[in-house]
């Protein structure tokens, strides 16, 4: 792997991290409202 | 259908249920209301349909298997895509799934159609029992739980299993024929399902809120189902009892069963004699308590506590069983059963187990009266 | 594992070999980051936690052989029935489907590795913790999880300490789940070789990245779908208890969001998988690649819209119900366009019919009877008789065992070769095949009746009146569950070289660049990419 492909590896690595999180906190949120609500 | 009998306690031959599942039935009941009988029509051209596009889909394969074969000296065509091809066989059963979900829809939208009942029954899913309440009607005020009445020797294998094992109980709800009634349905503990293939019905009970759902029964005859929502140990064993009466029959069961409720109301205040409580007691302890503590009052270790000989509830002041009957223990399986016994029945088994096994004796408030139990609620 | 390593460098090996020597003993696996020697162990990992799912199947067949209890006490079966499910989805299937990705990825679009290999380490070695987690909670107080694989609210809430190690074993499954998931991401779209675009990728690979985002966008969701069980268990909170204000059935509405894209994320790879197989035995290119790439992610975005096909009876609203049921029954049609393109694959080819290809093509007629009552289970007014029934049962064994299982089984015999550089015994293998064909459809079928008939699920006892559709199930459960040795003993044999050495490429009418390297591969392949130039 070349150094540029190694940075290319992690930036779309840390991309797609950050959308697993960002999929756990809606969820987190939305049961906080729909359990409100409900 | 070849019958497998090993030799079982089952002894006799088996015969096809009534109201229940036939011997090595095959296919889904036809049913005794007009929405379980449209789900059996469905059934069956979901089946048809299906059934023709499987033989002729792997009717092709079949052929090419047999026919384009390397051993039989066939060579390799070179064709990879067909525009054609492809759009027919997206469109074509895209036509086929909006014809299946037409007939479909109009179930639904029956099925989920509740106004304009003739009589509500409320259902409660208990562990393990189903509790039932007559809204209106005849009927209306009468509640009772309703027990598997099949004996813990049947599913021991200790005795020969019946006709209708399982799917039997104490008191069965009665409906009378030809009238919509609305079941709605909660429950006390945890999710159960009330389910009656007969009838068509399935609908979760969720503790804590209300759903309901509807049947029409078009013949009398006695209907039976099971819990359908794993609940715990006894989810087999909280059958459901359906009996579908003409009009006149249904009116004369309720008037009985006003009359009856009317005789057993207990006085709270009545003092009992220690006999009496024992007697109730082991009664109400054989339908309500054995399933966990069991009948020898040892419990199952490490799950659920041992009775006898119990000193942080039972061999104590009776102040500690009567919070633990009437509250339950919030977190663990020990429900809360003030809304499920009366004062008189807490009584009676608390009395039975203070004095059953080897706990005779040992222990202080031997005796516990209904209006003890009523003091604390 | 003697014909996997490199002890032996084959001479025509690149010479850069050297600078790179192959780790030994067991530092080797420990600190693996090569991909090929992940692959294995995630492969051994889940046929071990197949063995263990399957003995759970077994216990639970055992009693339910005749109405009444004889072995196991209710709340005992409930724990065999949990952890069985818990077991094959988490243990078995997902790991196998990774390890065969770990495999057969870098191979196939020319790259020398995974995108993060150190990572790949981590994935797999926090699978053992979660196995050994699940595995001990049967050990502790009150016994294991006894409240389904779907661990429904409030009956979870009332479980002992092994529901809590059930819990972190599935968050710790999970995170190995969606860190492989980022790394197959990472290394398809950045690391394919130079001509390779993605429309010209192998089908395996397009089934991966597809299932990658998946998991990717729903093992986050059980992640919190669990954490509010066990907050609500042990911290106060009431997300799914009435009492407090919360709602059990959003504990339901959050684990099949989760739950739906999940089974697809288990057929998917096999879909991939048999992709692969078909051409090869055809001697015939797969007929409409673009549409089966269409099909894959017309099928994964649906995935997410009717999760709540799983709660028909829990008292939706009527539009709800009709929403769902349209979005199921739509998913059959990419689905029956991938039935379609196979047959097209195989009509006019110039077909062999070797164990792989065995292996394919019952996938294909078995998983299309699977398919076919799941459309039946997707007609809303149907799936209230059947819903929680032996139908529901036989339906999703059709398609994951008989589905999944079979495509990994097929991929098996079509790999093997390439991985240890032997031909597997093929009179062996169509034993295997023929055993496990025969034995699946005795131990499902008589299901689907006991499920039209009433019969619920998770009971460890029924009514007499279906005492003999019990008997053949169990019969055959334990006639499949003892071919699988035949498996373990074909696959350990042709390892251990008790095989006709395999060529590159030992299969006529295989194409894709895995083949055209050594069998066995050699540790490192692809060390500089090569230049891909095959049309499609």
């Amino acid at each position: 792997m070349t150094p540029e492909q190694r940075r290319r590896n992690r930036r779309t690595g840390w991309v797609l991290a950050l959308f697993a999180v960002a999929i756990l906190v809606w969820t987190f949120v939305r049961a906080n409202l729909y359990g409100v609500v409900g | 259908m070849i019958a497998l009998s090993w030799a079982t306690a089952a002894g006799a031959q088996v015969q096809d249920m009534p109201g229940g599942p036939g011997v090595n039935q095959l296919n889904l009941h036809t049913g005794v209301t007009p929405i379980a009988r449209e789900i059996y029509s469905l059934h069956w051209m979901m089946l048809i349909i299906c059934t023709l596009i499987f033989i002729g889909v792997f009717g092709v394969m079949l052929y090419s298997i047999i026919r384009h074969r390397k051993d039989k000296g066939h060579k390799a065509a070179k064709f990879e895509e067909h525009l054609g091809l492809e759009l027919t066989w997206t469109v074509i059963p895209f036509l086929i799934i909006v014809g299946m979900a037409i007939p479909a829809t109009r179930t639904v939208v029956a099925m989920k159609d509740t106004s304009s009942a003739d009589l509500t029954v409320k259902v409660t899913g208990y562990q393990w029992k189903w509790g039932y309440e007559y809204l209106d009607g005849p009927a209306a005020g009468v509640q009772f739980l309703s027990n598997l009445s099949t004996p813990q020797d049947q599913i021991d294998g200790k005795a020969p299993i019946g006709n209708t094992y399982l799917m039997e109980v104490d008191q069965p709800m009665v409906v009378p024929v030809g009238q919509k009634v609305r079941v709605v349905l909660t429950a006390a503990d945890v999710i159960h399902a009330w389910m009656v293939p007969e009838l068509g019905v399935k609908q979760d009970a969720i503790p804590g809120f209300l759903r309901d759902t509807w049947f029409r029964a078009d013949k009398p005859g006695i209907y039976r189902g099971q819990c359908a929502e794993l609940c715990g140990k006894n989810h087999a064993y909280m059958p459901i009892v359906v009996e579908v009466k003409s009009q006149e029959d249904y009116a004369a069961w309720a008037a009985k069963q006003k009359s009856a409720m009317a005789a057993a109301s207990e006085d709270p205040n009545k003092t009992w004699t220690k006999d009496e409580l024992i007697a109730k007691g082991k009664q109400v302890f054989s339908t309500t308590c054995v399933a966990c503590h069991q009948a020898n009052g040892q419990g199952i270790p490490g799950t659920f506590p041992a009775l006898n000989g119990s000193t942080k509830f039972v061999l104590a002041p009776m102040k500690g069983q009567i919070d633990t009957v009437l509250n339950g223990h919030p977190g663990t399986a020990m429900a809360a059963f003030r809304d499920q016994l009366s004062d008189t029945q807490i009584a009676a088994v608390i009395t039975y187990t203070r004095n059953a096994w080897d706990n005779a004796g040992k222990g202080p408030d031997p005796v516990v009266q209904p209006s003890d139990v009523k003091a604390l609620r | 594992m003697s014909s996997v390593t490199v002890d032996h460098i084959p001479p025509h090996a690149g010479h850069d070999e050297h600078a790179h020597h192959v780790p030994h003993g067991w530092r080797r696996w420990v600190f693996a980051t090569n991909h090929k020697d992940i692959g294995t162990m995630y492969l051994i990992f889940s046929f071990c936690m197949l063995l263990e799912g399957g003995t759970l199947a077994l216990l639970l067949r055992t009693e339910l052989f005749e109405p009444g209890i004889q072995f196991f006490q209710p709340e005992l079966f409930n724990q065999f029935t949990t952890m069985h499910g818990l077991i094959m989805i988490f243990g078995a299937i997902m790991p196998a489907f990774v390890g065969f990705a770990n495999w057969m990825i870098p191979l196939q679009i020319g790259a020398s590795d995974m995108a993060f290999a150190r990572m790949n380490n981590f994935s797999f070695w926090l699978l053992p913790v979660g196995a050994i987690l699940l595995t001990a909670s049967f050990f502790v107080p009150g016994g294991a999880n006894a409240s389904g694989w779907t661990m429904y609210a409030p009956l979870s809430l009332q479980m002992g300490p092994g529901m809590d190690f059930a819990i972190f074993a599935v968050h710790i499954l999970g995170a190995s789940s969606i860190m492989g998931a980022i790394n197959i991401i990472v290394t398809i779209l950045n690391m394919r070789a130079p001509g390779m675009t993605l429309m010209k990728m192998p089908l395996f690979c397009w089934s991966w990245l597809v299932t990658a985002y998946l998991l990717l966008a729903v093992m986050p969701v059980l992640a919190a779908a669990v954490t509010m069980l066990l907050t609500d268990r042990h911290f106060g909170t009431h997300f799914f208890n009435a009492a407090g204000g919360g709602d059990p059935v959003l504990y339901q509405h959050v684990f099949w969001f989760f739950g739906h894209p999940e089974v697809y994320i288990m057929i998917l790879p096999a879909f991939g998988m048999v992709s692969q197989i078909v051409p090869t035995f055809a001697r015939k290119r797969l007929f409409g690649y673009a549409s089966m790439v269409y099909a894959i992610c017309a099928i994964a975005i649906l995935s997410f819209l009717v999760w709540a096909h799983h709660m028909f009876t829990t008292g939706m609203p009527v539009t709800a119900q009709l929403f769902f049921m349209y979005g199921t029954m739509l998913i059959s049609i990419p689905t029956g366009v991938k039935v379609f393109n196979w047959t097209a694959t195989m009509w006019r080819g110039a077909m062999t019919f070797e164990t792989p290809m065995l292996f394919a093509i019952g996938f294909i007629f078995v998983f299309t009877i699977g398919g076919f009552t799941g459309l039946v289970l997707a007609v809303a007014p149907i799936d209230i008789q059947v819903q929680d029934t032996y139908y529901v049962v036989a339906h999703f064994h059709y398609v994951l065992v008989a589905g999944s299982l079979f495509a990994l089984f097929g991929a098996t015999y079509y790999w093997l070769p390439k991985w240890c550089g032997r031909m597997y015994d093929e009179r062996l293998g169509k034993w295997h095949f023929w055993m496990t064909m025969i034995s699946f459809n005795i131990t499902f079928f008589p299901m689907h009746f006991l499920g039209l008939a009433g019969m619920p699920r998770r009971y460890a006892d029924y009514a007499a009146q279906f005492t003999d559709f019990h008997q053949i199930a169990t019969i055959g459960a334990y006639w499949f569950g003892l071919s699988q040795l035949l498996l373990a003993y074909i696959v350990i044999k042709a390892v251990r070289g008790h095989g006709a050495p395999a060529a590159a490429n030992p299969w006529e009418g295989a194409e894709g660049l895995e083949w055209t390297v050594p069998s066995p591969a050699p540790y490192h392949t692809f060390v500089t990419p090569p230049q891909y130039e095959a049309s499609h």
